[in-house]
């Protein structure tokens, strides 16, 4: 499965200027990582989301971090803008983890 | 004011927002409180579920509300992507026995009442309960205002500590809190990095005030005491030198301009809410340190909020904070040359544009 994920803001304003982002096909990840990662998208419900379910525009949220996120190939791909406090509870496992992925991924030399 | 909280009639964002810029201090005044009504009315609609199912809020309404005291209220959040898991701290609790609850119950009530001396009651100036969550999330490495409520993640332990540990940045996320009971300020292009200076002066006044520090004692670094082994020495944003707090592999380089010229005009954090703030933050920095010293200048900020508006920009903002420094010259709450210094402070920067 194909994702794009990127991210930046939070009190830090971390990659404000540049969201860091995170490419992946998860059929290339270590077995362990991958079956995590995709129990993980199966979990949040992502996939079933509909458009209006993702953010509604800005809110009162201050400081959360803001996540734009693509699953799926070419024409079926959906995509998605979150952010922490507006998320549904069920998906911010997921952008946690895609939000360490891409951390670690800058992290490695 | 209860009544307005269902707000059935609709005037365009804009039009409340110069009326509140044009009209006269009543019209402006009602205006505002209007315009924020109506924003805070919009932006709950649909993106947040009601808390309280509606028909306890319409008994709420039609009996007399709870007494409201400014209460703390520390909820433990158990590393679920949630808020008020459970109450694990409540105002007179004796300690909880952990540390970042009983950390954050601590510099609650030094923000509780650095706002009290400037003379409000809370964040809403009406008594509202403070509520801190911590232990929100997994390695969780931010803290923010949700409109309600303040969270904070524990940090990974590597590039981050936990958030909770730092009175810098709660009070910097309380202060967006009170902001959004006054200005209002829009959350976007330079409105937004007014809503972000704003917080990130009464971070470091309350800071340098609980350390009882003089304007060359304070680092004037934003974020540094949550810094991990990683990341440990850099900071988040500096308000003596905006663009020199961090460059690192993984953050990159500092991006916050120190001056207009320097301005970031592209579309990424709303329009460089948390980019742009450096121009005023080091204004700030530059008329606390020109013998005015940062609670004075505090004081003059924290009346210009109290009479900015949602739309206003950086030249707004100067206009409004001169003014306010005028005000409280003649008050003598601050020292003659107080407005001077101020417009050489904005000048430096280059505002107004
Ligand atoms: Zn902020």
């Amino acid at each position: 499965m194909h994702i794009e994920f990127e991210f930046s803001g939070g009190y830090g304003g971390l990659f404000a200027a540049k969201p860091l982002g995170y490419r992946v096909e998860t059929d290339e990840l270590p077995d362990e990582v991958r079956d995590k990662l995709l129990a993980l998208i199966r979990d949040s419900g992502v996939l079933e989301l509909k458009p209006a379910q993702a953010t509604g525009g800005p809110g009162p949220q201050r400081d959360v971090f803001t996540y734009s996120l693509t699953i799926g190939e070419g024409a079926a791909a959906k995509s998605f803008a979150f952010d922490d406090a507006s998320a549904p509870p069920a998906v911010r496992p997921l952008l946690s983890r895609l939000r360490e992925l891409a951390v670690e991924q800058r992290m490695r030399p | 004011m209860t009544f307005h909280k269902c707000n059935c009639h609709y005037i365009p964002p804009h039009v409340l927002g110069n009326m509140a810029k044009k009209g006269d201090p009543a019209v402006r005044q009602a205006a505002r409180t209007s315009a924020q009504q109506a924003k805070l009315s919009r932006e709950k609609r649909g993106v947040q579920a009601p808390k309280v199912p509606e028909m306890l809020t319409g008994i709420a309404m039609a009996t007399a509300p709870a007494p409201v005291t400014a209460a703390r209220e520390v909820y433990d959040c158990q590393n679920k992507w949630e808020l008020r898991v459970k109450l694990a701290r409540g105002e007179g609790d004796p300690e909880f026995g952990d540390d970042d609850v009983d950390t954050v119950y601590g510099y609650a009530e030094t923000v509780r009442g650095y706002f009290a001396e400037l003379g409000r009651n809370s964040i809403d100036n009406a008594g509202m309960n403070l509520r801190l969550n911590v232990h929100v999330g997994e390695n969780y490495m931010n803290a923010f205002w949700d409109g309600d409520e303040m969270a904070f993640g524990d940090g990974d332990g590597q590039i981050f500590t936990s958030f909770a540990q730092s009175l810098d940045v709660m009070a910097h996320e309380m202060a967006h809190g009170v902001t959004q009971f006054t200005a209002n300020l829009d959350y976007y292009s330079q409105s937004g990095a007014l809503n972000e200076h704003f917080s990130d002066v009464f971070g470091t006044a309350i800071t340098q005030y609980k350390l009882n520090q003089t304007v060359d004692d304070a680092d004037w670094l934003i974020g540094n005491e949550i810094m991990g082994p990683t990341l440990y020495g850099e900071a988040l944003r500096s308000m003596k030198a905006p663009g020199t707090a961090y460059d690192n592999p993984l953050l990159g380089k500092d991006p916050q301009p120190a001056h207009m010229k320097d301005y970031y005009n592209g579309p990424n954090d709303n329009r460089g809410v948390h980019i742009n703030s450096g121009i005023m933050n080091r204004a700030f920095y530059l008329a606390a340190t020109d013998q005015i010293g940062t609670q004075k200048a505090a004081k003059i900020w924290y009346h210009a909020l109290q009479n900015l508006w949602p739309t206003a920009d950086f030249d707004d903002a100067v206009e409004i904070i001169v003014e306010s420094a005028r005000t409280l010259v003649g008050d003598g709450v601050v020292p003659e040359g107080t407005t001077q210094t101020v417009r050489l402070a904005f000048k430096e920067v280059g505002l107004p544009s």
